[in-house]
């Protein structure tokens, strides 16, 4: 059982090769959701990441890897949570009057990744499916639907205490996200401001000063 | 050596900080650049997206270093997205070290 009223997530870093392959799902998921009017907040990710896990584990894609539990207010993972807080504070997505939307940096992102989505099209499908099927529905919709219309074993997910792990179906997988490692290094620079900046700052240093030569130590 | 290690005002200022023994370790792995940059056992990848021409080698667990080698960015035309400023008077044979960090 979770402890659904307080949920302290604290940021962390580094960020593991799962983290860095949700984290690029998630980015795509934001981004198309942005050509809707409303608004979109964590909650209603959260449930929209559940369906498209739920989605891509059915079609046996290894995609979304998070770990869920039933609340009060549908579906819950602390890992989202503590993605998009990680992603907040790099400054990958913003929050606003619109709810959660990538910033020009969270966009340049996805443009450099574009290779990468290209030949994970089959996991990008997904959410593709999913946003257009559910990404008007509000919060709320998503919340009963997805409480009524799905079941642990005999059990629908309404029944389910608070708090109890919900298990994603298992079926064996055909299809996972790859993501090389050389781009897996470049997307944890991209996500680390720190890093992001420190090695812009030294590309910008090699263009404006030359270099000096490096002196082995004896 | 081989090759001529370069090094940006952000690596020197980065490496100077560094505690000796760190500073040692990475200087071994900065021998073992000047000697082979393409990499064979040192763990050397390369960047992608706006890094693109810049490689990666671990030292250690934690470490990283950033750099590039001339003579791949002037052959592989990244030398247009990098404009280094010095690189009339650089060799073809050399390394410049770009950035270092912590994993």
């Amino acid at each position: 059982m979770k402890d659904t009223k307080t949920l302290q997530v604290p940021p962390r870093l580094p960020l593991e090769k799962k983290d860095l392959e949700n984290a690029l799902q998630l980015l795509y998921l934001i981004h198309k959701l942005e050509k809707f009017k409303g608004y979109t907040g964590v909650t209603k990710i959260q449930k929209l990441c559940f369906l498209i896990e739920f989605e891509q584990k059915i079609r046996g894609i290894d995609g979304f890897s998070f770990n869920w539990f039933r609340w009060e207010f549908g579906p819950m993972s602390k890992e989202i949570y503590n993605l998009l807080k990680i992603l907040k504070e790099n400054e990958i997505v913003t929050q606003g009057y619109r709810g959660i939307i990538l910033t020009q940096k969270g966009i340049k992102l996805l443009e450099d990744f574009k290779p990468i989505i290209e030949e994970n099209n089959e996991v990008f499908k997904i959410i593709d499916w999913v946003v257009k099927e559910f990404g008007r529905k509000s919060a709320n919709f998503l919340k009963n639907y997805i409480y009524t219309s799905f079941s642990i074993g005999d059990i629908r997910l309404k029944d389910v205490d608070q708090g109890v792990d919900l298990i994603m179906p298992k079926k064996e997988e055909k299809i996972r996200i790859t993501i090389p490692d050389d781009w897996l290094e470049t997307l944890e620079i991209y996500l680390d401001r720190e890093l992001y900046e420190s090695l812009s700052r030294a590309i910008e240093s090699a263009r404006t000063k030359p270099s000096l030569k490096y002196e082995v130590l004896e | 050596m081989k090759y001529e290690i370069y090094q940006t005002e952000e690596f020197e200022k980065k490496l100077k900080s560094l505690d000796k023994s760190v500073r040692e370790q990475i200087d071994k792995k900065i021998k073992f650049l000047a000697n082979n940059p393409y990499g064979g056992a040192g763990n050397v990848g390369h960047l992608k997206g706006e890094f693109k021409g810049l490689r990666r080698i671990r030292v250690g667990r934690s470490w990283r270093i950033i750099f590039a080698i001339c003579e791949e960015c002037r052959k592989l035309g990244y030398k247009d997205l990098r404009k280094c400023v010095d690189c009339e008077n650089i060799s073809d044979k050399s390394v410049k070290l770009f950035d270092i960090w912590k994993k």
